[in-house]
């Protein structure tokens, strides 16, 4: 069995002393293992804050976070929280700000390099990183800084990924990609949760992964958890939604439209392929 | 106060502290800091915080500066270690100096805007126009600069927390470990400043920036009496410390 991660009265503030601007608010929560938890809310509503949180760059002002049985608090000596970094990648908002070695592959062996394995492991875990994010086995000795931006995201992802996490985080992964990009990186990541038993933690502004991907979802407002609920309940409360300034995926704004205008229908449907069965259905009876 | 005036008079008080060389002058130039702190209007515990790091370097300097003392009556004497009362003398003098100058320019860095003290240097420094220096570029260059400290302060915490996530321990390793996490943030870090660097060149291209017009400055800044006073109560306390020096 896996490890879940579980907040407890978590308040955290960039400026420890100045408790009247917190960026987190007596957050409670647990992921349970083996989800794929989405993290929604507007801008400045404490989504990159929260997930750093989880592998200890910054540690709760007051309140504990658990990751499995590893506890971090405001006292938790920073040996070990280098331990925890092995369990738990985040790959950040635009990653490919982090590339820096010389050669694609050099950029990538870094992180297991640090984390202790030998070199023969880190060279596997390096290729296997890059093959399972698709990224073209004749680009591996270029210069990270000479490739498109989808591709350096990539090479980015295969970092964080070479450090073989339990827990695999990430910061709004499909920001500034076009749509195909968008796509192919979101197919990426729920590959990786399912073939490797992952826990998926995502921040996220497009609802529509939300729906196509998510089992779980937190919404955030204002450095406080609204509610975590699925993204069927999530969307199903069209009051709820409205009010974390979100909007609707398009799949599910097409059912609304559908219901103003008379048709409505038996539940709210998340993606293309239920929406399908759901008008087939109508029109068929 | 006016920008200009108060570069001016930083540099004057530098001066006058070089000048100063017994007690009374130093308790003088003590009088003017504080005067000068009070009506700046700096929170005194902000104040200290920003010269804290500094004045302990400068303590330590001259400890061993008295440590070390040659002239004077011994007053204690240790192998090497030698403390005569002209030393502790001179070391105190020293203290007060490097101390006193120290606080004229936090006074000025703190109670000044960067684009204001900006301004200031571009005014001062303007008769060079004559001599076709560009002035006004250079001004840009200094406000454009610390323009964007905050927000490379900003990419630094940003770029050393993703490192940190891949593994990255600046504090343990051998020797080429450490330089490798340092490198892996300040090779991000030089691209994000080059890529703000072009973009905030294509940006002012854009807006029809050219560097041989005349620009325009969104604030004005003019002379008033608070500035005459100061500069009156700086000249008089820099008339006194001639007269009282020895
Ligand atoms: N390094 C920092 N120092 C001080 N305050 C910060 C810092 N980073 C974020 N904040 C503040 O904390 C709050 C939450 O920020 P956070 O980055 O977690 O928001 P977010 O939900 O990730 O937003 P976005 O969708 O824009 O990424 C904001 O009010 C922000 O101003
Ligand atoms: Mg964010």
């Amino acid at each position: 069995m896996g490890d879940s991660i579980v907040f407890n009265d978590v308040n955290f503030s960039y400026h420890s002393n100045d408790l009247s601007h917190q960026a987190l608010k007596d957050i409670n929560l647990k992921i349970p293992y083996h989800s794929f938890t989405a993290i929604v809310g507007k801008t400045g509503s404490g989504k990159s804050t929260l997930v750093q949180q989880i592998n200890g760059l910054l540690k709760p002002t007051s309140g504990t976070v658990m990751v499995g049985n590893s506890i971090i608090s405001n006292k938790t000596p920073d040996k070990k929280l280098f331990k925890l970094r092995k369990k738990v990648g985040i790959v950040f908002q635009f990653p490919e700000h982090q590339l820096f070695e010389d050669t694609v592959l050099k950029d990538v062996c870094f992180g297991p390099k640090n984390i202790g394995y030998n070199d023969n492991d880190v060279m596997t875990l390096a290729e296997k990183s890059l093959q399972v994010v698709d990224f073209p086995k004749r680009l591996y000795d270029q210069s990270p800084f000479n490739l498109s931006g989808g591709q350096m995201r990539r090479v980015a992802i295969a970092g964080v990924l070479a450090m073989n996490p339990k827990i695999l985080i990430l910061d709004e992964p499909t920001a500034g990609l076009d749509q195909i990009g968008k796509r192919s990186i979101m197919n990426l990541i729920y590959n990786l949760y399912c073939k490797r038993n992952l826990t998926i933690i995502m921040v996220t502004h497009q609802m529509s992964d939300v729906s196509d991907y998510a089992d779980h979802v937190i919404v955030m407002n204002n450095g406080k958890m609204v509610k975590m609920t699925t993204p069927r309940l999530l969307f199903e409360n069209y009051n709820l939604v409205l009010h974390n300034n979100l909007r609707m995926p398009e799949v599910v704004n097409f059912a609304y439209h559908l219901k103003q205008n008379g048709v409505s229908f038996s539940k709210i449907p998340l993606n293309i392929k239920e929406l399908t069965t759901l008008i087939v259905n109508k029109l068929h009876r | 106060m006016n920008p200009i005036m108060k570069i001016i008079l930083t540099f004057y008080f530098t001066l006058i502290v070089f000048l100063a060389n017994n007690w009374i002058s130093y308790a003088i130039l003590w009088l003017l800091a504080i005067i000068s702190i009070y009506f700046s209007g700096i929170n005194i515990k902000t104040f200290f915080n920003g010269i804290k790091a500094i004045l302990f370097i400068i303590l330590i300097t001259v400890i061993i500066q008295i440590l070390f003392s040659v002239n004077g009556n011994v007053i204690f004497n240790y192998g090497p270690i030698k403390i005569t009362n002209l030393g502790i003398k001179y070391g105190i003098f020293i203290f007060f100096r490097f101390t006193l100058i120290v606080i004229a320019s936090t006074i000025l860095t703190l109670s000044t805007k960067p684009l204001a003290i900006a301004y200031g240097i571009e005014k001062i420094m303007s008769p060079l126009n004559k001599l076709h220096f560009p002035v006004e570029v250079l001004s840009l260059m200094i406000s454009i600069a610390l323009r964007f400290v905050p927000t490379l302060i900003d990419e630094i915490s940003s770029i050393i927390k993703a490192q940190k996530a891949r593994g990255a321990n600046f504090n343990n390793g051998n020797l080429i470990k450490r330089a490798n996490a340092i490198a892996s943030i300040f090779i991000p870090l030089f691209l994000v400043a080059m890529n703000h660097a072009s973009d905030l060149g294509d940006a002012m291209v854009s807006r029809g920036y050219k560097s041989n017009v005349k620009r325009s400055q969104y604030h004005h800044y003019h002379i008033n009496h608070i500035d005459w006073i100061s500069c009156f109560t700086y000249l008089l306390f820099g008339v006194l410390i001639v007269f009282i020096r020895k």
